[in-house]
């Protein structure tokens, strides 16, 4: 049967849909990131859903590679022109609407890790990688996700991955619609954008209850340095809270910060 | 003899990937003496689709004698792989992945050819230099037809 991503079934619903009004599938491409980036030059491709069977160059945060296999993955980029939002408070409403699409089409218990991994059962599912350009007064964004859908066990063990990894076959013991979660994706990140423009707050409540570290003691290294403390939460500008060991609360942006040891 | 044989299984062969790529259900090329028909079972989904069939030489085993370098010295063609729609940039109001003069390696793309709603980046897979852009973004190109021409290192 063939799971070939479609346009027309991806679009099929689309109607109130800012993003994701118009959908554009490759067959292969360097990165679906850079796609988006070539049509911001014309501020009428604002929505626009760049998605691709095969990415060779597929990025991840902090310059790492994000590794896929032809057809396997959901590989999307959504492309926001002229958006007043933080690109934080932009990175936490994707996850948390990633992990939605990913819950409604395969039935999974999905959790966050902060900032951009998505993980089932402590493995790391799908990723979240927001880019912003500032030009004059405006500020535009890409916000990629790469979902990992039909990988069997042995891809992720003969890769050297920063963390163990998992595909939503795997875990929900069947064989993900990958059109379905494509427009599910689309429908929830949609929603979840607005929500993020409008009223911040509510999109850090979806967020801390799908959240993997708040309540927990981790260490986080932040310019070379490491910190340990309690997660108490994250602000939608300023990044991770964290109470430290020694006291006092302290903010970790996402640009600068990665999470090495979760407890 | 054998050879020419050859020639003849891969062109169906050809034939049937084209025909499977635009979902049709039968085709036939008439080509003086030769006569090729094929037939397949219905897709599961009933398309409509419209394949410009203006060139059927150039899919006839007749094409392939004529080595692609005679018609324009020293320079070889990157060739459509599929029917579709030529896109010359990423976006349409991105400059073009290639311009004449343009150095080219085999990974560099040149082109976009849409295909039933996806789009393939088309390749170079050859060192050189672009010598000629033959289609106009927008233009309806078919399977073998020339796209560019380069000269090669």
């Amino acid at each position: 049967m063939s799971d070939r991503l479609d346009v027309d079934a991806i679009e099929a619903g689309t109607a109130n849909r800012y993003i994701g009004r118009k959908v554009l599938v490759y067959s292969d491409t360097a990165s679906t990131n850079d796609v988006a980036w070539e049509y911001a030059r014309k501020a009428a491709n604002s929505g626009l859903a760049v998605f691709a069977e095969k990415q060779s160059e597929g990025r991840g945060r902090l310059g790492r590679s994000w590794q896929s296999s032809e057809g396997e993955s959901l590989l999307c980029s959504m492309l926001l022109i002229g958006f007043e939002v933080e690109a934080e408070a932009l990175t936490i409403a994707a996850a948390v609407a990633t992990a939605e699409a990913m819950r409604t089409t395969c039935q999974v218990d999905v959790r966050i890790k902060w900032p951009n991994d998505i993980m089932i059962n402590g493995k790391k599912v799908a990723g979240i990688l927001v880019e912003s350009k500032i030009v004059g007064e405006r500020k535009d964004f890409v916000i990629g996700v790469g979902i990992n859908c039909h990988q069997e066990q042995e891809f992720f063990e003969t890769r050297k991955l920063k963390m163990a990894g998992t595909s939503l076959d795997i875990e929900s013991g069947q064989k993900t619609d990958r059109n379905a979660l494509a427009g599910n994706l689309l429908t929830t990140t949609d929603r979840w954008v607005m929500i993020a423009r409008n009223d911040s707050g509510q999109v850090v409540n979806e967020w801390k209850r799908l959240c993997s570290q708040l309540g927990h003691r981790i260490t986080v290294e932040c310019d070379g340095v490491q910190h340990s403390g309690h997660c108490i939460g994250v602000d939608p500008a300023r990044g991770l809270i964290l109470q430290l060991d020694r006291g006092s609360v302290r903010m970790f942006t996402a640009a600068h910060t990665t999470i090495v040891k979760h407890l | 003899m054998s050879d020419k044989k050859q020639t003849d299984i891969q062109k169906v062969k050809e034939l049937i990937d084209l025909m499977i790529a635009n979902d049709l259900v039968e085709l036939e090329i008439v080509d003086g003496d030769n006569k090729v028909s094929l037939k397949r079972p219905q897709p599961s989904q009933q398309l409509v689709t419209h394949v410009p069939m203006a060139a059927p030489a150039a899919h006839a085993p007749a094409a392939a004698a004529v080595p692609a370098q005679a018609q324009d010295e020293g320079l070889i063609e990157i060739d459509s792989p599929m029917v579709g729609t030529f896109y010359a940039s990423p976006s349409p109001d991105s400059d073009a992945f290639v311009k004449v003069g343009d150095r080219v390696e085999p990974n560099t793309v040149v082109c976009i050819v849409e295909a039933m709603k996806v789009l393939n980046e088309i390749k170079a897979e050859m060192s050189g230099t672009i010598e000629k852009v033959l289609c106009k973004a927008g233009q309806a190109v078919e399977y073998g037809q020339s796209l560019f021409k380069v000269k090669p290192d």
